[in-house]
């Protein structure tokens, strides 16, 4: 399992942004799991304090800091493909990423499925 | 696939009247934007929205939101990656799928400008913001630095130091730009304020430790110690999108638009801050109100006909 974590406040109006971006990236994978920690809770801020977190939203990809704000999802998508590779070895293949609904419209992907008639 | 009669893009003040005013109308409007309320939503304290005496921009933001779906007008939460405006049915691309439409109101408003010195990107999120609302809890109790002299920085110093922070307003000038009801609560506090002063360079090793902060008049520079700095200082208009797809801009890349707000583009029209209109709820929410309703009028075919009000 790759551990993709969102921290963010209730107060910011890119965290739900953000948050559907991770979790719109993470359904394209089978292993990828999506953590949600607002930092107004005292493990958030303990959390917030020990990476030197001032930011929200922040992404933090196997516990460490991979963007400040609304994620690329390109960019995620790569980070998460090599976590993987880094936690189950290189022989292991890598699930296909769909990177749009314009590429290839796949009714089994959550994304896709929603625009395909 | 569906054709909507409006597609709007942007789910700030002037996006959402537009699809109020739209759906109102009866026509079939679909807003797709990324941010919820978009500015809106970043300010803590919204008072002068008339009829409202005082509300967070949150607050407003789910009432229109609310408002819009009540007449029918669809949400979509999604980034526009690209838009075919020519021609009768317009194309709009975006994260998650396309949509057509008879017509198309822009409303990407702007985002923040950068202060562009050095040490800016470096310490993104780690000690730089641009998000009080976001960011502003983590500083309590630290010295921050609000840079600019408009109602947003004036009101994001205000905020800051309700929620416990020890600020100092930073402006290039020697007078705000700010309403002047803002301006008596800013005087009134116990804010610093460096006047006709501008940010050289942001320091530190992992984080903001201090800001050189250098005085336009006299030349000299100085460093002040700070843990956080906001940056206020206006706003770029988000137009990229549309001047590949042909819109004409003026010399100061706003979208041109006429008195109808239709760009030179037929069929489409620009709303809110993107016009360069006054940067302010009530206003971008009026232009969104005008937009749609002259939409509504060309999808009808009524324009150069008599109505009510007059030859439109
Ligand atoms: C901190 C702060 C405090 C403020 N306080 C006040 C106040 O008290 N009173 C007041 O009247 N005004 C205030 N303002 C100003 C006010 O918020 C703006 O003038 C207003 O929101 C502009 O509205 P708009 O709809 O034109 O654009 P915006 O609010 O900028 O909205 C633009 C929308 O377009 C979307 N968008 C942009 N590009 C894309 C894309 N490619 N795809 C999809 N969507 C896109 C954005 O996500 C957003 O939803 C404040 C602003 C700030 C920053």
């Amino acid at each position: 399992m790759v551990k993709v974590e969102i921290l963010k406040t209730h107060t910011c109006p890119w965290c739900p942004v953000a948050s559907e971006v991770v979790k719109s990236i993470a359904r394209e994978y089978e292993n990828v799991d999506v953590i949600e920690t607002f930092l107004e809770t005292p493990e958030g801020a303990e959390k917030a304090k020990k990476l030197g977190v001032t930011s929200v939203p922040t992404i933090l990809v196997e516990g460490k800091i991979f963007s400040v704000g609304v994620p690329d999802p390109d960019e995620l998508r790569k980070a998460i493909e090599d976590a993987v590779v880094r936690s189950e070895g290189k022989n292991k293949k890598v699930p296909n990423s769909f990177h749009s609904f314009n590429v290839h419209g796949k009714r089994s992907c959550v994304r896709c499925s929603l625009f395909v008639s | 696939m569906v054709v909507y009669d409006v597609a709007i893009i942007g789910l700030g003040p002037a996006g959402m009247t537009a699809g109020l005013f739209a759906s109102r109308r009866g026509l079939k409007t679909v807003i797709i934007g990324e941010v919820p309320g978009g500015q809106m939503a970043l300010a803590h304290v919204v008072e002068n929205y008339p009829g409202v005496e005082r509300i967070s921009g949150k607050e407003l933001t789910e009432i229109m939101k609310k408002q819009c779906e009540k007449f029918g007008c669809e949400i979509v939460v999604s980034r526009v990656t690209d838009l075919e405006l020519k021609g009768e049915v317009k194309k709009v691309k975006t994260d998650t799928g396309e949509f057509l439409a008879k017509c198309v109101i822009l409303a990407t408003g702007g985002r923040h400008r950068k202060l562009n010195v050095e040490g800016e990107d470096k310490f993104l999120g780690k000690g730089v913001s641009y998000c009080a609302s976001c960011d502003g809890p983590f500083f309590k109790g630290k010295k921050v630095m609000v840079i600019g002299g408009s109602d947003s920085a004036v009101t994001t110093a205000l905020y800051l130091k309700s929620i416990g922070c020890d600020v100092t307003l930073v402006h290039r000038r020697d007078s705000l730009r700010a309403e002047e009801a803002n301006q008596k609560k800013l005087f009134e506090s116990d804010i610093n304020i460096l006047w006709d002063s501008v940010v050289e360079r942001i320091n530190g090793d992992e984080k903001v430790e201090s800001v050189v902060i250098k005085n336009v008049k006299t030349g000299e520079t100085r460093e002040f110690e700070t843990a956080g700095i906001f940056i206020e200082i206006g706003m770029v208009p988000t137009v990229e999108l549309a001047k590949k797809s042909g819109v004409e801009t003026d010399e100061r890349n706003f979208i041109k638009v006429n008195r109808k707000l239709e760009t030179n583009v037929k069929g489409v029209y620009a709303a809110g801050e993107i016009t360069g209109c006054i940067p302010q709820i009530v206003v971008a929410a009026g232009e969104g109100a005008v937009a749609a309703t002259n939409a509504y009028f060309y999808l009808k075919g009524v324009y150069g006909k008599k109505t009510d009000w007059g030859t439109i």
